[in-house]
């Protein structure tokens, strides 16, 4: 149980997949302006990079190795979380298709987040099992949405200040981003992963 | 269905927008499709990139809504969802299947079986997770909170201001 929590706090805050790996940042800049979209945006990308993850570890453990096929890696794990982000938009579609006119609008942009395929990888040079890699990929997921959040209700804020005319708009977005990433380096060496 | 006066008063609404374009009127029910809001997809390479397939997927999203501010083929409008569905919708998409998934797979893990049934407890987990959020998206849509509503009349794009020519 300690080794879950351990992993939970080091993928999310300490590693930190945005803030710390610099992964996803197009979506991190991209839909930070409204603090509901980017909480919209960050649970779709949690899910679909749980799911894909599960995928991707069992292909590279039951397929990939046992065979010697690591140079199909990563066109392997970018057919899977196309599949995931699939199988998410078909899902929710069954589950509600009032839910999919709200959702299903962020679900294609996620195929192209780097921060899904990055995860898959970090999983696989961790050498972590099935059970601990998911965890992983779930925290660090509950990280990137995280980060989303806290940017989104900075950028509304920033949206009612008087800002200079130069760095109204991404400029004090990225200032902002900047100073967010350097106050989560006030968690390094909490957690080994 | 929605009577007028039953429709929120779009000044007070905190919504989270879209832009959407009437594409039929099917007796009172107009069936409108999203815009697409990406700024790619214009350029000469958008057959390659991928922008156009995310484009030709909006038919997909087509959705209904009451005809009751006589809308017309063509039309342009701004609907909205409350920025709290919003929130509510993702958690149960989202939130439950993995709050089911983690727990069947970390359940079998404590317990100290293999990579194989962990794999198989992960799966029942996300099946029985899906499942539980279909019943709570079913009561949510029975209360009509997940429809998007009209808010305004959107300006034709000749009109808009960001594609005017000086």
């Amino acid at each position: 149980m300690q080794e879950i929590v351990l992993v939970i706090v080091g993928a999310a805050l300490v590693n930190n997949v945005v803030l710390a790996r610099f992964l996803g940042l197009c979506s991190f800049m991209g839909v930070t302006t409204k603090v509901d979209t980017a909480i919209g945006m960050g649970m779709a990308t949690t899910f679909v990079i749980t799911v894909s993850s599960m995928g991707n570890w069992i292909l590279e453990n039951y397929l990939l190795l046992p065979y010697e096929l690591e140079y199909l890696r990563t066109f392997t794990f970018i057919l899977v979380i196309a599949t995931a982000v699939q199988f998410t938009e078909m899902s929710v579609r069954k589950i509600s298709p009032p839910l999919f006119q709200m959702l299903g609008i962020y679900l294609p942009l996620i195929t192209t987040n780097c921060a899904v395929l990055g995860v898959a990888l970090l999983i696989v040079e961790g050498h972590q099992g099935f059970m601990i890699g998911t965890v992983f990929s779930f925290a660090s997921s509950i990280g990137f949405s995280l980060a989303l959040a806290m940017l989104a209700g900075l950028r509304e804020r920033l949206a009612m200040c008087d800002v200079p005319r130069l760095f109204a708009g991404p400029p004090v977005g990225f200032v902002t981003a900047s100073l967010l990433a350097l106050a989560f380096m006030g968690f390094s060496g909490m957690a080994a992963n | 269905m929605q009577a007028e006066d039953d429709l929120p008063d779009p000044s007070n609404y905190a919504a989270v927008e879209g832009l959407a374009k009437v594409v039929s009127i099917q007796g009172a029910v107009a069936w409108l499709e999203p815009e697409q809001t990406t700024s790619c997809g214009g350029c000469a390479s958008s057959q390659v990139c991928g922008a156009d397939v995310f484009g030709s997927r909006l038919h997909a999203r087509r959705f209904p809504l009451d005809n009751v501010h006589e809308l017309k083929v063509g039309d342009r409008v701004v609907v909205g969802v409350q920025e709290s569905m919003l929130v509510r919708a993702s958690m149960t998409a989202y939130a439950i299947p993995l709050v089911t998934l983690l727990g069947g797979g970390t359940t079998a893990h404590l317990l100290g079986y293999g990579d194989g049934v962990t794999i198989l407890a992960t799966l029942a987990g996300l099946a029985l997770g899906l499942l539980l959020a279909r019943l709570r998206a079913k009561s949510l849509s029975a209360k009509g909170e997940l429809t998007p509503i009209y808010l305004r009349h959107a300006p034709s794009p000749a009109q808009s201001e960001s594609c005017q020519l000086n």
